[in-house]
């Protein structure tokens, strides 16, 4: 995975790269509003991320169950 | 020479048979060819008459010139060309896969096993020629009795499969005389074509009703018709295999095809269609027959008894569609004559191949067969997913038909038989590709080991068939529809 | 008319050529196929072609428009990279099986009538077992036999519906069914078991991981396509559809989530992918129709090569879990590397070919305003790149090193992979090449500021999620202590409630469907006994008894006869017993015809 810097400078250029996402979303020009949260900067942000999160969560919990089954049949 | 051929192919047959000791005599491995000969004969007879009657229309000929109802007639419309046929094609073929596999399994007795051969292919040409109902059961008695000698020449267990089917056959036999006897005291004739003249004014008298049930017992025990199978499992299982073959394709279907005379000639259509239920009841038991026949096909792990019970299945088919009695369902019900004719005989035959290289009859045996005998099996899956009515093979074509009928007289339950018994079969089949294809043989490495070219080709032959005419369906469906159109009203 | 033939004719008439081909010579041959059937699609006329009159009825082989088009091209194309990437495999059986599946479906996208395309439906379905079967173990025959039964049911509804309505209608002409009547319902639910919709999806799922590594990937492209194809024809604009379609996406996701084996999630992707374009094809609008084309277009490069990557891995590495993988970017580089070009392409990353297609149908639902859709596509799409971008290659070439020495994979499976990663970026980056060949004329941009920016948002939000969270990403071995004192202290109840009914449901259809195969294979080891089995149990229950024998001997009776099952299958009548049935009906006919008269 490279250096530990290298690791560093990934990191930083991807919080930048979600500042810039969010930041670009508010002077972006948008031709027509069809769903009510088009006219909402950084809604796609903040619904993917807390996609993630609740996915994230479901398979925790899945993740936990599936451990014990193995023990179970083991 | 020409006008003569429908008795000749009777007279080739007969004396065929009371040559075959003779030759054999001189020379015991000229049996065989001599049976192949003269059954070549009868099938290229038969072949020229089917010919005639499609350019000509039908034909009528009376024996020693005696005109009928006094003289006995030999009547050929399309049905009778079309089952004269098949039944002379499919002995001719296995009459050439017979040498080899009779050879293996019941050695040293081909004298006696190709003078019955014969006879027995003469009689079953006999029934379906004739236009005299007591001829007819002559035919039957002829094609019948030495059928029981042939199973009985079988493995250990033959002899009591032949008695049991004897008992059977000859209750049937004699419920048919009994039948044709009535008919004969009621009107003072046998000749087919007077007897329909003659019978619609007797029509309410009760004599008749007996005499239709006893012929409707008579052909039902003859066709193997559900539940009055039980002698065939037995017979087919245990008869060697050439004689599986040849019976299974042929014989029941004789039966069927008196059936179909008896009642669609003799007796009119409206009579068994409308005044009495003759066919309706027939369907039903048809439809029970059909599901109980695949069911017990699956219980069954000796390959000859599972191909056995599928007929019991397959017959169903045939007498549903026949028996439900629109157009349809009839083109489909005669057409599954040929093509379960087609499809069972390449059947057996893979089985006779399978025994003959290996001695295995029991399915999951089977393991590694698809390397060892790569022809023969595929043949044998050709044949297979012909039963199961997967298109493009003569076996869809017919089920197809058959739905398709069962839809137009808008019977649910039947559509649903025909589709479930699809499954079924797929079922019992799918066991042995499973095996042959996929099992894992644990031992030595197999080798092609294919059995030898007078058994793989005619196997190779009826497979061909059944997908050409799957592919050229019209051309079979063109010639029954023709007749169906011409009975039913 | 004679200067073209029907493609999948062409597959099928020529895989029956390779048994006599050897070596090099076959190899070439192989490859050479599906480029003549190429060649062969550019010949191709629109309109009707192939018409063969059939116990009189047209069979049509040859339906060509501008959405058969579309689907043959990328059918071809997968073929051959699918060939390609199964070019080293020696046995000819599964070269064979794999062209007369791919010529079938082919068959199927070229049928002009019912019966021409129920024909290359079956074979379809017969040929794809055999992708499975070469597995050549125990748990792929089961599935393999699982995944028949299922598609012969499936078929089975299909011809049903097909003969209803040749006997309603009089016509075999394949065309729009939306209009309802129990034939269309039939024909629909057999095309919905093929496109994998739940409770229909069982045997994907089950099925797929089992395939071999080279079978797969075929399997991955044209079981599923091809139902999308009957589907987009047949049902367009069928409203249902919308909401199965957007439930499947998600739910394929919340499965995909549970999977430890990376095929085995792959193939839920593979039903979540499908869902958009269930969901597309249920709105019916031009563009959502397009999106579908499309989707169907680059799902099939895209998912061929994720199949690919991961049958490299299986291939090399030998295994197949998550937890028995892992820290093999060292010695796999190229093929990460090309995995992740399929992986950034399903993500619908910019500059990838998912983009360019999945926006098409998502900006769809959004232009008929039908918000929960775009919602739950849009979660879908999160939940996508999260399993198949981030945890999949994570957990696999990086996360901790399991020690396993795999190399790269042969070169012919290296140069199948590029291919199609460079096709994934050639449409990503000019999408004008897939949007010229779509049904309708596509007035269609995807990339403007505000779609690249909103993606872009989703895209890496998404991993913000994962790397904060990605060490509760993996069961570990050993559970650390805080966490597990928060689900002991904190929410027992919960804890019941995922272990207990929550994951019951989960599986429940797969269950179901285990079992009820299961329970058809053991039936029909003896049907006639299992069925004497039920009657004598019932009997037993009911009297505490046989007839005429003691309660205890009765029991063991019963219990022996059980534990015999199936038993000897031959049960020979007595002849008596049959002459005495034959008087029976006997006496019933005549008496029954005297009665009706």
């Amino acid at each position: 995975m490279g250096s530990l810097k290298n690791r560093k400078v990934l990191k930083y250029l991807f919080y930048a790269g979600l500042v810039i996402a969010v930041l670009a979303d508010f002077l972006m020009h948008r031709e027509k509003i069809e769903l009510p949260w088009d006219a909402v900067p950084g809604f796609n942000a903040m619904y993917g991320f807390f996609s993630t999160i609740l996915l994230i969560i479901v398979l925790r919990a899945a993740g936990y169950v599936l451990l014990k089954r193995e023990d179970y049949y083991d | 020479m020409i006008e003569h051929f429908p008795v000749l192919i009777i007279a080739v047959g007969l004396l065929g048979a009371f040559f075959t000791p003779i030759i054999g005599l001189i020379r015991k491995e000229l049996c065989s060819p001599w049976a192949s000969l003269i059954t070549l004969l009868q099938f290229l007879i038969s072949i020229f008459l089917l010919y005639q009657v499609l350019a000509a229309g039908n034909i009528s000929y009376w024996l020693g010139g005696w005109q009928p109802p006094w003289g006995i007639e030999y009547a050929i419309d399309i049905l009778n060309a079309f089952v004269l046929v098949l039944v002379a094609g499919v002995c001719f073929s296995v009459s050439i896969y017979a040498k080899k596999s009779l050879g293996f399994e019941v050695p040293g007795k081909e004298l006696p096993l190709y003078t019955l051969y014969i006879l027995l292919s003469t009689g079953m040409l006999g029934i379906v020629v004739t236009g005299d109902i007591f001829n007819l059961y002559v035919f039957l008695e002829i094609g019948s009795l030495a059928a029981y000698a042939l199973i009985a020449v079988g493995d250990r267990q033959s002899l009591m499969a032949s008695f049991n089917y004897m008992i059977m056959g000859t209750i049937s036999a004699s419920f048919i005389l009994l039948g044709i006897g009535y008919l004969y005291v009621m009107t003072g004739t046998l000749n087919m074509a007077d007897l329909s003249e003659r019978l619609p004014e007797l029509y309410g008298r009760p004599v008749i009703l007996v005499a239709l049930a006893l012929l409707v017992v008579g052909l039902s025990i003859k066709t193997a018709l559900f539940p009055l199978h039980t002698w065939l499992p037995d017979a087919y299982t245990h008869a060697p295999s050439a004689v599986s073959a040849m019976l299974a394709g042929t014989f029941t279907k004789v039966g069927i095809y008196a059936l179909i005379r008896v009642m669609f000639t003799v007796i009119s259509p409206e009579y068994v269609i409308e005044t009495v239920p003759v066919m309706n009841i027939l369907s039903w038991v048809a439809a029970a027959g059909i599901v109980a026949g695949s069911v017990l096909a699956i219980a069954q792990y000796d390959i000859k008894r599972m191909l056995a019970y599928s007929s019991v299945s397959q017959i169903g088919y045939i007498i549903l569609g026949v028996s439900m009695a629109n157009k349809l369902a009839m083109t489909g019900g005669i057409l599954h004559i040929l093509s379960h004719s087609l499809m069972k005989v390449g059947l057996f035959m893979v089985a006779g191949a399978i025994i003959y290289r290996t001695g295995i009859r029991n399915i999951y045996q089977l393991k590694g067969m698809g390397k060892k005998m790569p022809f023969t099996m595929a043949a044998f899956v050709i044949g297979a997913l012909s039963m199961i009515g997967i298109p493009p093979t003569i076996g869809f074509a017919s089920k197809f038909y058959l739905a398709w009928g069962a839809l137009e007289a808008e019977n649910w339950v039947f559509v649903a038989v025909i589709l479930l018994s699809s499954l079924l079969t797929a079922v019992y089949f799918w066991r042995i590709f499973e095996n042959v294809y996929f099992g894992v043989h644990e031992h030595e490495e197999i080798k092609k080991d294919e059995v030898p070219l007078s058994m793989l080709l005619p196997i190779l032959i009826f497979a061909a068939i059944t997908l050409l005419l799957g592919l050229f369906a019209s051309l079979p469906i063109g010639v029954i529809e023709h007749w169906v159109t011409g009975v039913l009203p | 008319m004679i200067d073209w033939v029907p493609p999948g004719i062409v597959l099928i008439a020529g895989a029956f050529l390779i048994p006599f081909l050897k070596g090099r010579a076959k190899r070439a041959y192989l490859l050479l196929l599906p480029v003549i059937t190429f060649i062969d699609l550019f010949f191709m006329a629109d309109g009707t072609g192939w018409a063969v009159p059939f116990m009189g009825y047209n069979l049509v082989f040859g339906q060509v428009d501008r959405l058969s088009m579309a689907f043959g091209y990328v059918f071809v194309i997968m073929a051959f990279i699918g060939m390609l990437y199964a070019l080293h495999v020696k046995e000819d059986g599964q070269h064979f099986a794999a062209f007369l599946y791919a010529g079938s479906a082919l068959g199927v996208v070229f049928s002009g009538d019912f019966l021409s395309l129920f024909v290359f439906w079956e074979i379809m379905a017969f040929s794809g077992v055999f992708l499975i079967w070469y597995s050549r173990d125990k748990a792929s025959r089961d599935a393999g036999m699982r995944y028949l039964l299922v598609h012969v049911f499936g078929g089975l509804s299909l011809l049903a519906g097909i003969v209803i309505r040749l006997v309603n209608t009089g016509s075999l002409e394949f065309g729009s069914l939306a209009h309802g009547g129990l034939d269309s319902y039939l024909i629909l639910l057999g095309f919905m078991v093929n496109a994998a919709v739940p409770p229909l999806h069982a045997w994907l799922s089950d099925a797929y991981p089992e395939a071999t590594i080279t079978g797969a990937v075929f399997l991955s492209a044209f079981t599923t396509k091809t139902a999308v194809y009957v589907l987009l024809r047949a049902f367009s604009g069928f409203e249902i559809l919308i909401w199965f379609g957007a439930a499947m996406a998600v739910f394929g996701v919340a499965y995909a989530l549970l999977q430890n084996d990376i095929r085995r999630l792959l193939a839920y992707e593979i039903i979540s992918q499908v869902g958009y374009m269930i969901a597309g094809i249920g709105m019916g609008t031009m563009l959502s129709l397009n999106g579908v084309t499309a989707h169907a277009f680059t799902h099939i490069l895209y998912k061929g090569l994720l199949f690919m990557g991961a049958g490299a891995v299986i291939y090399t590495a030998g295994k197949r879990k998550f937890t028995e993988l892992g820290g093999l970017y060292r010695t796999m580089p190229l093929t990460l590397g090309l995995y992740m070009v399929g992986a950034l392409s399903i993500s619908a990353v910019p500059f990838f070919s998912g983009f360019v297609s999945k926006s098409m149908i998502v900006s769809a639902s959004a232009h008929e305003h039908l918000a929960p859709v775009w919602l739950l596509l849009t979660l879908a799409s999160a939940g996508t790149f999260l399993l198949v971008a981030l945890r999949l290659p994570y957990f696999t070439f990086f996360g901790k090193d399991s020690g396993i020495k795999a190399k790269e994979p042969p070169v012919n499976m290296l140069l199948a992979m590029g291919f199609a990663a460079f096709l994934n970026i050639l449409i990503g980056v000019y999408p004008a090449i897939l949007y010229n060949i779509l049904p309708f004329p596509v007035d269609y941009v995807p990339y403007t500021g505000e779609h690249i920016v909103w993606t872009v948002q989703i895209l890496l939000f998404t991993a913000l999620g994962f790397f904060l969270m990605r060490d509760k990403l993996m069961s570990q071995p050993a559970i650390s202590l805080d966490i597990d004192w928060i689900y002991r202290k904190g929410s027992r109840a919960f804890m019941w409630f995922v272990e207990k009914p929550l994951s019951a449901a989960a599986q429940l259809p797969v269950r179901i469907f285990l079992r009820i195969a299961d329970y058809l294979m053991w039936l029909g080891k003896n049907p006639t006994r299992a069925v004497s089995l039920y009657a004598s149990t019932a009997i037993f229950r009911l009297l505490g008894r046989f007839p005429g024998m003691p309660p205890h001997a009765s029991e063991k009776l019963l219990e022996n006869a059980w534990k015999n099952y199936p038993g000897e299958p031959v049960k020979k009548s007595p002849v008596g017993d049959s002459v005495i049935l034959v008087l029976i009906l006997m006496a019933v006919y005549a008496i029954y015809y005297y009665i009706v008269t």
